[in-house]
């Protein structure tokens, strides 16, 4: 073979070699790339959950905190746009959402972004509380000393906030509302306008002869929102149960209480059936549940409540010396038809939403839900 | 005499050369295509593996506890989701078959969609807090899904495959 021809097959070859060595770079390029790019959305994905963790830390230590506007950081080689706000699912439930964002390569071609949201059940006012004193048809209202029911908002020290126009109704019921003489004095918040303390009844804040929705709670996870507040159904006596933040659960047993710690916080679920009940104090939830057939007389004396005061129906609440900072609600339960709420000396129900909002804070934030896209 | 020693001579290494030339085009051949059937398989994997991680990843979304995970074999996992669009509750299976090597995906009483993409082996392992192995649905906290997708084309008699594994810990489990 000349020499000519050889050289010409060396070329020819050099060049088919380099042609497939070309194919392969660019196939081992495919593969390189292929795995760079799953490792970037793995990295991606870590970053914004590591946000959505900060954004929840945050709230853990306020829950009061609230960013609409995104707050942008550098993490592990990536970026991260942490949001924290308010929002209302399609099913009409209430959260707060933690919307994490985050980037690497931010800026360049290959950016890859990916989004984890922290949903948490939010902290808010329980739907059914429609004024400091809610109670659903057959209550009778007596007034007889000089108490007050006020739905202006007050702070959990029981100090009228101002500037107002945060509160509630004074009353809400199907009921009427008698005040014999003049010494008891109603007020409350209705638009947004405070009405201070007076013994005539102003319709604006007393509301009576209300037609009871459908929806009006029959047990005390329904008059906390039920499941779409993050309530479902036990959830009250579960946590009662397990002794957080100083929980009771508390039953009569052959028609005696046994000994309980009386000042009450966390969430204290009371199954009465027969007993005597000290007069109510302490803080949080408090769940009286009369399965008798008896009236079930409560009172309030010289302490007060801070929280939440839900009550079966069948149930007298005689407020003397002390009351409720918060907010009572009495239950809807069919088969029973009368109620009570007595004012027989200076005992109050003074609306506070922040007494409200302390009693819960420990129950639905840890309901923590995440979805990631 | 010396011409025809030189056209031996020259010949022997001229065949040599071609030998060399034709031996190393074949091996540059095969790595070549082992490397283009290596990409596809390695795509084809990212391409389940992605579709599988985008559902795992949302398992249990505002399901009360302990009731996420409905079915969990070894060769199948049924989970479900809260669909916030649609206000319902999906309950979304991966499971394979070994008559057909296929693995599908079904969403409520949909028919299901089947993946073709070579997949050979899949495997699914449940883990309790602890990190120990369970059964029960209940008790899952975790799983490690392990598949295996192969090429359809098998080259110079030997199949390509890839194998992938991972453990998920699912946030809302």
């Amino acid at each position: 073979m000349p020499g000519k021809a050889i050289i010409i097959l060396l070329l020819g070859f050099i060049i088919i070699t380099g042609l497939v060595l070309a194919g392969i770079y660019s196939v081992n390029n495919n593969i390189s790339q292929n795995m760079t790019n799953d490792f970037q959305r793995k990295a991606t994905y870590n970053i914004a959950q590591s946000g959505a963790n900060i954004g929840l830390r945050q709230l853990t230590d306020n829950s009061g905190y609230r960013n609409s506007s995104y707050s942008v950081s550098t993490m592990m080689n990536g970026k991260v746009n942490v949001r924290v706000v308010d929002t209302t699912l399609s099913d009409s439930s209430k959260w707060v959402a933690v919307k994490s964002t985050g980037y690497t390569n931010y800026g360049g071609t290959n950016q890859i972004s990916c989004i984890s949201i922290a949903l948490m059940h939010s902290n808010s006012i329980p739907i059914p509380m429609k004024g400091a004193y809610t109670s659903p048809a057959g209550v009778t209202y007596s007034f007889n000393g000089g108490g007050e029911i006020d739905g202006r908002n007050y702070t959990s020290n029981n100090t009228l906030i101002s500037p107002g126009g945060t509160g509630t109704f004074a009353i809400w019921t199907k009921g009427t509302v008698n005040i014999p003489g003049n010494s008891a004095s109603l007020g409350g918040t209705a638009n947004g306008v405070d009405y201070p303390l007076s013994s005539s009844i102003n319709p604006l804040i007393v509301l009576q002869n209300q037609p009871i929705p459908a929806t009006y709670p029959n047990t005390p996870d329904e008059a906390m929102g039920g499941s779409t507040a993050g309530y479902p159904e036990g959830t009250l006596k579960t946590y009662a149960k397990s002794g957080s933040d100083g929980s009771q659960y508390i039953q009569s047993v052959g028609g005696s209480i046994g000994s309980y710690n009386s000042t009450f916080s966390g969430v204290t679920f009371i199954d009465w059936n027969g007993g005597n009940l000290s007069s109510l104090s302490g803080s949080g939830i408090l769940v009286i549940n009369n399965l008798s057939s008896q009236m079930l007389s409560l009172q309030i004396k010289k302490t007060n409540f801070s929280g939440i005061l839900i009550l079966s129906n069948n149930t007298s609440l005689d407020l003397k010396q002390g009351g409720v900072i918060g907010d009572v609600i009495v239950l809807g339960s069919s088969g029973v038809n009368s109620s009570l709420l007595s004012d027989n000396g200076q005992g109050f129900i003074h609306f506070s939403s922040q007494s409200v909002l302390n009693s819960i804070k420990n129950i639905v934030s840890k309901n923590v839900v995440w979805y990631e896209k | 005499m010396q011409s025809i020693i030189e056209i031996i001579g020259s010949t022997i290494i001229g065949g040599m050369i071609l030998l060399l030339i034709l031996t190393s085009k074949s091996n540059v051949s095969k790595s070549s295509t082992s490397q283009v059937i290596n990409s596809n398989i390695q795509s084809n994997l990212t391409t389940v593996t992605e579709l599988m991680e985008g559902d795992l990843k949302n398992l249990g979304y505002r399901i009360t506890d302990s009731t996420s995970i409905t079915a969990a074999d070894s060769n199948r996992i049924t989970f479900k989701i809260v669909n916030d669009s649609t206000h319902t509750t999906d309950s979304i299976s991966y499971y394979y078959t070994t008559s057909s090597t296929s693995l599908f995906r079904k969403v409520n009483n949909n028919t299901p969609t089947q993946i073709n993409l070579g997949i050979t082996n899949f495997n699914v392992w449940y883990y309790d807090k602890n990190g120990a192995i369970t059964s029960s649905k209940q008790l899952i906290k975790s799983f490690k899904v392990a598949i295996t997708v192969q090429d359809t084309f098998k080259y110079d008699g030997d199949p390509v495959s890839a194998y992938w594994v991972r453990t998920f810990k699912p946030q809302n489990l």
